[in-house]
């Protein structure tokens, strides 16, 4: 992946902290291609996009490269030039949301003026290129207070661009706009990829609090009620690749790594009928060629980590776990 | 050593050991015992050096060998002999009744088995001489298969024959498919009752019962863990009345209460929340629906034939339907997520490819 396409798709996250520090040190952004990652794109390239979205659930246990196949299913949707809608990391908004307000449009709903500004510059950056060719135009007006209004006909670039100015409205002009390219989706102008890291926290208490201490569920907040609208299938010309992860869950709701149990009742509903795709350990040819990557970007640098024997004992110390083989090959 | 080796069993006679060229062992005359240890040996006659028997009396000798060896008398008096213990004299195809009749305290003289009992920390295991542990816990000694039979043999002419029908278990169980326990209780004091024997228990077999499904799920929500589903069995234990008889009658109005009232349909079963719902079932799910919508809509695009598409959606909704419902009652792992896979596949018209 070159840099630029690195930036331009993940500056505001979507890849782990310890990969990007990872990729910093090895000066250039490389990702594995594994099977899952491959296994969804033969599935998107087979896809009839008259059809209803088709939903792809990524699962597996901690640490087996969920979110960077997720990233990789994005750098793909990029090159295919389809407009990304991404949500890097979905607890970031139930459990630490960077500010809270309640909503001005709709009462007892909660607005998060600074995370949603910043999902609306990472927007920005990803399809800027897409938002200019493409043209797009607001089909409605908007009235965001009594001097502040989106005219018909205005770009949707506009709207962003108010909504990070703005931030208090940011969170409406999230949903304006996911609603508009819905609209658009739909007509067949593009296809929209929608990628949410760790969704099942959408489906969960969350741990955003009011001022009376009341936790909010996830429904109240717009952000999440905007996003929930786009994980149906109610609309086409659109792919949805989530994935659900025991650490996108509260604490108490992390006994299995499977997706029924994650989602819950009410997620596994909405998302019915959707794939499942599991991504596992590496398997024996991948952690190989990992370890042969590692050696040749010159990370394990004793003689004994080079050997047969050595390369044996990385691979039984971290059981496979591309997460830990990382950490190890990391302080060793 | 030389083949066997002795033991010394007498403080009094002497007896030498000579070393591995002579085999020979010298005896004294005036008693000695030679012993062999190996089992084989331990029941059959010990050989003695006078020729003495079993019946016939001692010899008491006054004033005769004795007064003979006066200088090599020991001191503290001729100690008498003393017999082997019982078990030494016993032959292998003796009557073990006759030797213990009842329930006794165990006897390490007549009982001709080598038992080790205790725990010592250094050391082996006690053996059986003077062993409290042994004497403590009860002995079934008085109760060997051949005692057993001759016991059943008393009792026969107070038995009437078994029913010839009854070859099997199976006929067994069909002929009388409810089983009722109960136990009974001997005490040696001074009342002989026990308020445990009023106990009663009923175990049948739900199959044998005529339920259907709602009578049946019913009966298993009435009945709670008093149900086996390992091997289908209703357990009942009835205990609240005095008598044995009375809780036998009780448990029996209990078996039939419980299966009417289970095919009694209430009015209020009709506000059968999904909550209460036993198990998931697909039909008339919001599954269903959202499957259907989404068919329909898949359906609109292809231009298949009407009939066709009939035919082809309810083998697929049925196919799905079953993944589904085998997540929700079975749980999830990674076949059933394969089934659903595999059903959501072909749902959606995407074949899934076997990469290497």
């Amino acid at each position: 992946m070159t840099p630029s396409v690195h930036k331009t798709l993940f500056q505001l996250g979507g890849i782990s902290k310890s990969f990007e520090i990872q990729c910093k040190t090895f000066q250039e952004v490389c990702l594995m291609v594994r099977k899952p990652a491959l296994e969804v794109m033969e599935y998107l390239k087979q896809a009839n996009y008259d059809h209803p979205t088709i939903r792809y659930i990524l699962y597996g246990r901690k640490g087996t490269g969920k979110t960077l196949t997720l990233a990789h299913l994005l750098h793909y949707g990029f090159n295919k030039k389809w407009m990304l809608l991404h949500v890097p990391w979905a607890p970031n908004w139930t459990r630490r949301p960077r500010e809270i307000a309640p909503s001005i449009s709709r009462e007892g709903r909660i607005d998060m003026p600074v995370d949603a500004a910043v999902w609306l510059q990472q927007f920005k950056s990803q399809n800027e290129q897409l938002l200019k060719d493409l043209d797009l135009r607001a089909q409605k007006s908007y009235t965001w207070s009594k001097r502040e209004v989106t005219q018909e006909g205005e770009p949707l670039l506009s709207i962003a661009d108010h909504g990070i100015n703005r931030m208090k409205h940011a969170s409406d002009c999230v949903a304006v706009i996911l609603k508009e390219l819905r609209e658009y989706s739909q007509k067949g102008m593009f296809t929209t990829f929608v990628a949410v890291d760790g969704v099942n926290c959408f489906f969960r208490p969350t741990d955003v609090k009011r001022e009376n201490k009341v936790i909010v569920p996830a429904d109240e907040i717009t952000l999440i009620r905007a996003f929930k609208k786009l994980l149906k299938n109610d609309w086409n010309h659109g792919a949805v690749v989530v994935t659900v992860d025991e650490i996108a869950s509260p604490v108490g709701y992390r006994d299995s790594h499977m997706p029924k149990y994650l989602l819950g009742q009410e997620g596994f509903e909405l998302f019915e009928p959707f794939i499942p795709i599991c991504v596992e350990n590496y398997s024996r040819k991948e952690i190989e060629s990992c370890l042969d990557y590692f050696i040749d970007r010159l990370w394990i640098q004793t003689e004994e980590g080079r050997t047969p024997e050595g390369k044996e004992e990385l691979i039984f110390i971290s059981g496979s776990n591309p997460y830990r083989l990382m950490e190890i090959c990391k302080s060793r | 050593m030389s083949a066997f080796t002795c033991v010394l069993r007498y403080p009094i006679c002497k007896v030498f050991l000579l070393p591995k060229r002579t085999e020979k062992i010298l005896k004294y005359e005036i008693f000695t015992n030679v012993m062999r240890i190996s089992l084989s040996k331990h029941l059959s006659q010990t050989t003695l050096s006078s020729s003495l028997e079993d019946e016939e009396f001692r010899k008491l000798d006054l004033l005769t060998k004795g007064r003979q060896n006066r200088k090599g008398r020991q001191r503290g008096g001729v100690k008498t002999e003393i017999l082997p213990p019982r078990y030494k004299r016993m032959p292998f195809d003796q009557d073990w009744n006759s030797v213990w009749p009842t329930a006794q305290s165990f006897k390490p003289s007549t009982v001709p088995l080598p038992l080790l009992q205790g725990f010592v920390k250094t050391g082996a295991p006690p053996d059986k001489y003077a062993n409290t542990e042994l004497m403590k816990i009860p002995n079934f000694l008085h109760l060997t298969p051949p005692t057993i039979e001759k016991h059943c043999a008393a009792l026969k002419k107070f038995c009437t024959p078994w029913p010839k029908q009854l070859k099997t278990d199976e006929i067994c169980d069909k002929e009388f498919p409810v089983e009722i326990i109960t136990n009974d209780y001997c005490h040696a004091g001074p009342s002989i009752r026990d308020s445990r024997a009023r106990i009663v228990t009923l175990k049948v077999k739900l199959s044998v019962l005529p339920l259907d499904y709602h009578a049946k799920d019913k009966l298993l929500r009435l009945v709670a863990d008093r149900y086996d589903p390992t091997n289908d069995v209703l357990s009942i234990t009835v205990d609240r009345c005095p008598l044995r008889k009375q809780n036998y009658d009780y448990a029996c109005y209990l078996l039939t209460a419980l299966f009417y009232e289970s095919w009694k349909v209430e009015p209020w079963e009709s506000e059968k929340t999904e909550a209460d719902m036993e198990k998931y079932f697909w039909n008339g799910s919001r599954s269903q629906k959202a499957i259907v919508s989404t068919f329909r809509w898949m359906q609109g695009t292809v231009p298949y034939e009407v009939s066709e598409t009939d035919i082809l959606a309810q083998k697929v909704a049925e196919h799905y339907g079953e993944a589904v419902s085998s997540i929700y009652n079975n749980g999830e792992s990674s076949e059933t997520l394969q089934h659903y896979k595999d059903a959501a596949c072909q749902l959606l018209n995407i074949t899934q490819e076997k990469m290497s």
